[in-house]
């Protein structure tokens, strides 16, 4: 394993988890204030990589045109792949979603799906069902050499464009006003309206908002990978949604992180070797003794009164946890404390077992280092890591634990 | 009191086209079955007998554009192949048209239903996986089948000789590629399939025919509407290739074709199959400077090359006015070969046609061909061998200057 193979794979795993990331904040940020998924959000995406492309085309950019002229294009390429997708959002927003807001969930749902169906059959009556292709330009295939690896300028401006973007959506989420009054509409709607909040508007401005930004998504897209489709708006959506999901759906920088693993998982999955990804089985392993030997004795502890939390009491919850089980029996016997040493020391086994396994799957996968997983296997790998991370953190990597609301 | 009567109105109109209906689809029956059963005698010019062959197609499905090509195909060749003279017997043709809807199970029951109509040989069926549920049965009732489209390598791996084809089998492509490859010098070479049924297919004939010849190689694959293909990139870097073959269609080949040229592996030739051969590919693969020099086989020879095809289009534009449809002209082929057949064995004895047809050499609309009578590597028992036909020499396109052009 080379380092510039393994420079070449991170930095396009973070080039496609960035384009998921800027389409899953769109669902998420929906998702926050009206705890609704937005279907129709993948084809907003597809129609700002159009819309891109359409404008480079009408322009006639090309290499022969003078710098200022190709950077003003694309910037007003990049404005229009922002505007046109917005005033969907908006529109969708007004007539498709609107309408139905306290009515069953279900309801916007099926809206959501039509309104995708009907802007996919859109884009094939404006420009055709055959994919649309970027003019070739000078920068698109630029690259620079990082650590021995050729790497595409256009995926590191992919990643920086990404960065900025979401550093200037948690200031506006989190510093400004509108965006004090999206948390509090997400938050909880009839209190907002009745602090005097306009919901309708907030609400209208998230749809502009995560429009905009999947529209940027498209438009990096089609200057990155050259030709867009039609339906890729479906695929890349499925992917953000999940990504979203992953990272805790409502979660803005969760969806950030769970773009990041999907796709660092996708392109890791199949084309590192064994050996490499041992060492996050390896990482796995860290965290999961650290949870058994320091972590749950420490929880398990903070549930008994004062007065039991005598040293040698401790010392026995420890022990469990460490699977010294004589020393454990003797401490709890001697110094005659209560029942909790059975729930925990089946806590203690079930943490064990898994590291186990953790460590016979380590071990595996050193045994056959040098060798690959066949690329068939690269939507099942990400399955496998999407059900693990599920297991372990059912409301996403970053979500918070729901309390109904009362 | 009006509405009620506009109600009762109603109701007697829908009784009246209810039964207007019922009568008209039962005298439409019918007239089939007198069609079905009508064997006329000609005094003037002899006897004249009427024999059955069978079309198996599907007209319904997934696939109906093919279904129609392939029953269009096989009218015309009746027009033109009706009306043959054995000793003093003239034989009429009457095709028995029935729809497997690309699907086993009607396959199977349509291959029995053809077996009940007593037909001397059926042209068909449309899609290889219909067509292995229907073959055991026309081989167990000793019936010729001859199919225009099915072009699954592993057709007939059951070894029938009631079995042939008109059309190239992919492995022939899969073999054409191979010997390409290493015409070039290959001593690494990457597959990549797009995990459909035709692209594993023939990326798995070429591997084999590669790795029979001691080239190391390395599979790969995606899904068919995959943008990033980063990770396969960067293994078939680190593998080292000197030749790609993607064996899939060309959304997926150009953008692997641009991604690779992205990574600085433009001297990397870039191989495959007709699934990339589409002018779409060299804007998919980022333009011209990025696709020139990429290189397709092709599983069939191109139009301009078969001799009959001029004519045969011209027939079909005035049948349909249409363009040729996917196939056509091979199943008018099959039709005529399997007519050639039973004049070769001079009679309609079923088991006598079988035989001639082994031995048949048969000038078609897309070439002179015979057909394989053992399975030999890529190429099955039943298969199309047109004359003069090599892996080496099935027809080459290479891209250059934004087109893809023969190479000579």
């Amino acid at each position: 394993m080379s380092l510039d193979h393994i420079v070449t794979v991170t930095i396009g795993g973070l080039t496609v988890g960035m384009i998921y990331a800027l389409v899953a904040l769109g669902y998420t940020m929906v998702y926050g204030v009206l705890e609704f998924i937005n279907f129709a959000h993948g084809e907003v995406f597809t129609v700002g990589g159009y819309v891109a492309a359409f404008t480079l085309f009408a322009l006639g950019v090309s290499d022969q045109m003078s710098t200022v002229a190709i950077i003003g294009s694309l910037l007003l390429a990049l404005v229009l792949s922002m505007a046109v997708p917005a005033a969907l959002g908006l529109l969708v927003e007004r007539v498709a979603y609107r309408p139905l807001r306290g009515r069953s969930r279900i309801m916007p749902l099926l809206s959501a799906i039509g309104v995708s169906i009907v802007l996919q059959q859109l884009i094939i009556i404006v420009f055709g069902p055959t994919p649309i292709t970027m003019p070739t330009l000078g920068i698109s295939s630029a690259s620079v050499s990082i650590l021995g690896a050729r790497i595409r300028v256009l995926a590191l401006v992919i990643i920086t464009v990404s960065v900025v973007l979401m550093a200037g959506l948690t200031y506006l989420v989190k510093a400004t006003r509108i965006g004090k009054a999206m948390r509090a509409t997400s938050q909880d709607m009839e209190a907002a309206e009745m602090m005097g909040i306009e919901t309708n508007q907030t609400i209208a401005f998230t749809f502009v908002v995560g429009s905009a930004l999947a529209g940027i998504g498209g438009l990096l897209v089609i200057m990155y990978y050259g030709s867009l489709k039609f339906d890729a708006g479906f695929l890349y959506g499925l992917k953000a949604f999940t990504a979203a999901v992953l990272g805790g759906i409502g979660n803005i920088p969760g969806a950030v992180v769970g773009a990041l693993v999907l796709g660092l998982t996708e392109t890791y999955g199949v084309s590192m070797d064994l050996g490499f990804l041992a060492w996050f089985v390896v990482a796995g392993l860290l965290m999961g003794l650290y949870v058994q030997l320091v972590l749950a004795p420490k929880k398990r502890l903070q549930h008994i009164s004062d007065d039991r939390r005598t040293p040698g009491y401790e010392r026995s919850i420890a022990n469990i946890y460490r699977l010294a089980p004589y020393l454990a029996v003797r401490t709890l016997v001697v110094e005659r404390t209560d029942a909790l040493r059975s729930v925990s020391a089946r806590h203690a086994v079930r943490l064990m077992l898994g590291n186990l396994f953790l460590v016979v799957t380590a071990a595996v996968l050193f045994a056959n280092g040098s060798s690959r997983i066949d690329t068939r296997w690269q939507p099942v790998i990400a399955f496998v890591v999407l059900m693990v991370i599920l297991m372990f953190r059912p409301s996403g990597i970053l979500g918070k634990h729901i309390t109904e609301k009362v | 009191m009006a509405r009620e009567m506009r109600l009762s109105a109603r109701k007697a109109l829908a009784i009246m086209l209810l039964v207007a209906l019922v009568v008209a689809s039962m005298s439409l029956a019918g007239c089939k079955k007198d069609e079905g059963t009508t064997v006329s005698d000609d005094e003037t010019a002899g006897k004249t007998e009427t024999i059955k062959i069978g079309v198996e197609t599907a007209l319904t499905g997934p696939l109906p554009d093919y279904g129609y090509a392939a029953q269009v195909g096989c009218e015309l060749a009746v027009e033109d192949f009706s009306g043959f003279t054995i000793g003093d017997t003239t034989y009429e043709i009457e095709l028995v048209v029935l729809d497997d809807k690309a699907e086993p199970t009607e396959a199977a029951i349509v291959a029995q239903t053809m077996v009940d109509e007593g037909v001397v040989g059926v042209i068909g069926g449309l899609t290889t996986g219909a067509t292995l549920a229907a073959m055991p049965i026309y081989a167990e009732n000793r019936i010729p089948q001859i199919s225009g489209s099915v072009t699954g390598p592993k057709a007939n791996e059951t070894d029938f000789d009631t079995f042939y084809r008109t059309c190239w089998n992919d492995g022939v492509q899969g073999e054409a590629l191979s010997v390409w490859a290493q015409e070039l010098g290959a001593k690494k070479v990457v597959l990549m399939d797009d995990n459909g049924a035709y692209a594993v297919g023939l990326a798995d004939v070429t591997e084999n025919s590669l790795k029979a010849a001691g080239v190391e190689t390395l599979r790969q694959n995606c899904q068919s509407g995959d943008k990033d293909l980063s990770a396969q990139v960067a293994n078939i870097k680190e593998f080292g290739a000197d030749v790609v073959i993607f064996t899939g269609y060309h959304p997926e080949a150009g953008l692997l074709r641009k991604q690779m040229v992205e990574a600085g592996m433009s001297d990397v030739q870039f191989m495959g199959g007709d699934g990339i051969k589409s002018a779409e590919f060299v804007a998919e693969a980022g333009g011209n400077a990025n696709a020139e020099g990429c290189y397709a086989t092709f599983g069939g020879f191109p139009e301009a090359q078969q001799p009959g095809y001029t004519a045969f289009a011209a027939k079909y534009l005035e049948k349909t006015g249409d363009e040729v449809g996917p196939y056509a002209q091979n199943n008018y082929d099959a039709l005529g070969a399997l007519v050639a057949a039973i004049k070769k064995a001079g009679s309609t004895d079923t088991e006598k046609i079988i035989e001639a047809l082994q031995t048949l050499e048969y000038e078609g609309v897309t070439g002179t061909f015979t057909f394989a009578s053992a399975t030999s590597g890529a190429v099955t028992r039943g298969d199309i061998v047109v004359t003069g036909l090599t892996p080496a020499n099935v027809p080459r396109y290479v891209v250059k200057d934004g087109a893809w052009i023969a190479v000579e």
